[in-house]
């Protein structure tokens, strides 16, 4: 008489059900196992042991790089409830996402209006977020809404990365606020004219105002509003 | 002397010129109304409204020179 030994590795079935959620960076190639579903995936029973109580205690998975990126086959792997039964790992695709920054220590100074919706960004990233091992660095711009005067303007600061590993990070825009204030003009042309005595300070002038200080090909007039002599007497 | 510009993206100091105000023409006096100097009769009518003046001039008030002149205001000095 023969003793026919089973070998312990088991069938699955429906293996194309399980789904792994997308993973965000952290450096590592290890996935979360609460981020994969198994779907209906199961097992054929053992041969020899079809009333066995046997059950599927796990599913892991491991990437092939820790990289960001899309259509990644990831390495599932089942664990039984009796450790000497296996099956055949097998892959799932899925992807790895960029592991988001937060920045600081960059500030918007007011400036003068100049025609254009410029900023500067003032100061250092510094960044938060990047895992050990790391490089990754990051410049800032910035710019307001639109070129014109106003008080606590906002302000768009953008972040550019770089350092080796800046692909594996994104970095949201930030936000300022600031004031662009009016240019100063000079003007030329306009002379005041001498008068009779007449009891009052009213002035008249002779001229046109030629204004010096306008930006970007703009135009711009001015008219005299009023014009008066600092006294009514001689 | 101030302007008003056709945007609000600039802004324009008030700006300082000089002009002069020249005095306006003193014109000639008028001919006195009654001369006591070229008028004889005109000299008495001015001595009585003096004396009635001086009269009057013990108190403020007003009176009515005998002549028909308009109503004088007068102080006491």
């Amino acid at each position: 008489m023969f003793l026919i030994e089973e070998m312990p590795v088991l069938t699955l079935n429906n293996t194309n059900t399980v789904t792994i959620s997308p993973k965000q960076y952290d450096g590592t190639l290890t996935i979360d196992p609460t981020t994969i579903n198994p779907g209906i995936l199961s097992f054929v029973p053992p041969v020899l042991s079809p009333s066995l109580l046997l059950s599927i205690t796990g599913v892991t998975a491991i990437l092939p790089d820790f990289s960001v990126g899309t259509n990644k086959s990831a390495t599932v792997t089942v664990t039984f409830s009796d450790p000497s039964y296996t099956a055949a790992a097998f892959s799932v695709s899925t992807s790895v996402t960029a592991a988001p920054l937060t920045a600081s220590g960059i500030t918007v100074p007011d400036r003068v209006y100049n025609g254009t919706n410029s900023a500067t960004a003032s100061g250092t990233v510094a960044l938060a977020g990047v895992f050990s091992g790391d490089t990754v660095s990051a410049t800032a711009s910035a710019s307001f809404g639109d070129k014109n005067v106003a008080n606590g303007k906002a302000v768009t600061i953008t972040y550019t990365l770089g350092g080796g590993a800046s692909g594996n990070y994104s970095l949201a825009p930030g936000s300022a606020n600031a004031n662009i204030t009016a240019a100063p003009l000079t003007v030329s042309g306009i002379t005041a004219n001498d008068k009779v005595f007449d009891g009052t300070t009213v002035a008249t002038t002779t001229g046109t105002p030629s204004l010096t200080g306008v930006v970007g090909g703009e135009t711009v007039t001015a008219v005299v509003s009023s014009a008066n002599f600092d006294s009514w007497s001689q | 002397m101030a302007f008003t510009l056709s945007s609000s993206n600039y802004t324009l100091a008030i700006i300082i010129l000089t002009a002069e105000i020249v005095a306006a023409p003193v014109p000639p006096a008028p001919a006195p109304l009654i001369s006591s100097t070229t008028n004889t009769a005109a000299s008495a009518a001015v001595s009585k409204l003096e004396s009635t003046m001086m009269r009057a001039s013990k108190a403020q008030g007003t009176f009515k020179p005998a002549n028909g002149a308009a109503w004088i205001r007068y102080l006491k000095g």
